[in-house]
């Protein structure tokens, strides 16, 4: 018979062609079927390829109280709950995954790395301080996730190494800086608007993750956010731009890394409310605002194409919004990866 | 080299492992990747062998390649829903391998799509014994894995 002359091996190219046509449930189940199946559906090249296949994902809400699900949206809860007065502050998201610190009055604790779409998080022991900023960001390099924290100093934490170290900072006294209370990652960099304390002009303070160096980039002569004013700006990515939000518009990089191609896009109507958080996404022309009007939060979208905001109308606490890419990443972290038993704690 | 009348005239011979030789049309056998620098070095009188391919095999790549029609995507989804359906696990596997070596346009995809549904609802050890994968895991691993997991494991077919 001549099938017993054929080849009866699947080359790994062809078999990773046809794990990207299922769904994630299928590739966890199928994750248990050999160590070399296990790295191929975890790694996160394989993540990349299936978000690039899934233009228009599903938004995901985390919430300690999960409000019913929609068409456009689906809650999922904390990879933990807190009790007062600790409380989960979010930092970023990329690739499927977010991050947050936990904070009690006055403190920073740990660090979480959390996947909602296979329920998976990684909780990073970090010193009991006060953080002057937080950063969270991907090495393109070593294919490594890493977290940056500046308090009276700055550490990076590997997610590959498993560990926090020193990294040398060109700049005197970052701590000293008033900085954005937000942050975002694109093109390789964390970024933060910052501005040295009174009166002088703010600028871009940005982190290469590959590199792990700092570098300024500045705003245009005729762009002053008031030093006052810096705590309040949001930075976020809306389409690939880098995009800061004051109390009443948006301003966009139109060309990375040009100072001069910063231009207000739009201007917000916010009827008096003031923007507590922004959640942008990689290639969504909406974007998210949480708004406190009158004692009251809301979750409104921003869509930069007809330059409407809608209220979503989502009850309850809203911890972080990104979009379900049914990302694997970090699958590897449990015990079934074997080789890595990382600080981790199980639900 | 001898110098040709009209290149499109020449017809391309393929022998599978089974000893079949086919003679399919330059057109044809330009769209299987693998073999197209062959082609070009190729006259009427040189066999081109293809390990990993039988007739059974041979015979579906050119049914595909010389019936796939041309426009409309619905006659294509119709055309690709009929080429595939009476093929059994078995056929498929051996037909996906044989498309993956010789790298046929548009074919890959819908093998591997074909294979996708096959397997979305099939349990590990199908998986397992469908592409011949040896379990390395222990079985404290394994173990570990499907508690974690359990829900992924709920809802599987019975094969």
């Amino acid at each position: 018979m001549s099938s017993s002359l054929l080849s009866n091996y699947v080359p790994e190219a062809i078999l990773e062609q046809i794990l990207l046509h299922l769904p994630s449930t299928t590739l966890i189940r199928f994750s248990s079927v050999s160590k070399s199946w296990f790295s191929l559906i975890s790694s996160l090249s394989f993540t990349l390829q299936r978000s690039f296949s899934n233009p228009n994902p599903t938004l995901l809400l985390i919430q300690p109280t999960p409000s019913s699900h929609s068409t456009t949206f689906t809650t999922t809860p904390p990879p933990y709950s807190t009790h007062h007065p600790y409380s989960l502050r979010f930092i970023s998201s990329l690739y499927g995954v977010v991050c947050f610190i936990e904070q009690s009055v006055g403190h920073d604790h740990a660090i979480t790395l959390f996947n909602p779409s296979i329920r998976t998080y990684l909780r990073i022991q970090t010193p009991a301080v006060k953080h002057t900023a937080l950063g969270f960001g991907f090495d393109t390099g070593n294919s490594d996730f890493k977290v940056i924290r500046i308090f009276n100093g700055v550490e990076l934490y590997s997610l590959n190494q498993g560990g926090w170290r020193g990294i040398h900072c060109p700049y005197r006294k970052l701590e000293e800086l008033q900085f954005s209370n937000t942050q975002c990652f694109l093109h390789g960099n964390v970024h933060w608007v910052v501005s040295p304390s009174y009166a002088t002009k703010s600028y871009v303070l940005i982190f290469n993750m590959v590199q792990e160096k700092f570098k300024r980039m500045g705003f245009p002569p005729n762009l002053v956010f008031d030093a006052l004013c810096t705590l309040q700006l949001k930075v976020t990515v809306i389409q690939g731009y880098l995009s800061v939000f004051d109390c009443c518009g948006i301003w966009m990089m139109r060309e990375y890394g040009v100072a001069e191609s910063w231009t207000k896009m739009f201007t917000l109507n916010l009827e008096r409310g003031c923007i507590s958080k922004v959640f942008g996404f990689r290639s969504s022309a909406k974007v998210l605002m949480l708004l406190h009007k009158k004692g009251e939060t809301s979750l409104r979208s921003f869509d930069t194409k007809t330059q409407e905001i809608k209220d979503l109308r989502i009850k309850g606490e809203i911890i972080a919004a990104c979009e379900d890419t049914g990302s694997l990443v970090l699958l590897d972290r449990f015990a079934c990866s074997v080789s890595k038993s990382q600080a981790k704690r199980r639900r | 080299m001898a110098e040709k009348a009209s290149p499109s005239s020449n017809s391309i011979s393929l022998k599978t492992v089974d000893g079949k030789i086919f003679k399919v049309s330059p057109a044809i056998a330009n769209q299987m990747l693998t073999i197209q620098p062959l082609i070009k070095d190729s006259d009427s009188s040189t066999i081109i062998s293809l390990p990993d391919v039988a007739a059974f095999h041979l015979t579906k790549i050119i049914e595909y390649l010389e019936g796939k029609p041309a426009a409309a995507p619905s006659a294509v989804d119709a055309f690709e829903a009929q080429f595939v359906k009476d093929l059994s696990p078995e056929e498929l596997k051996g037909l996906l391998i044989a498309v993956g070596y010789l790298k046929v346009n548009g074919l890959v995809d819908l093998m591997a799509n074909t294979v996708a549904k096959l397997i979305e609802n099939k349990s590990v050890e199908y998986v397992r014994k469908f592409f011949g994968v040896v379990n390395d895991f222990t079985p404290a691993e394994e173990a570990k894995c499907r508690q974690e997991h359990a829900w992924a494991f709920d809802g599987v077919d019975e094969d």
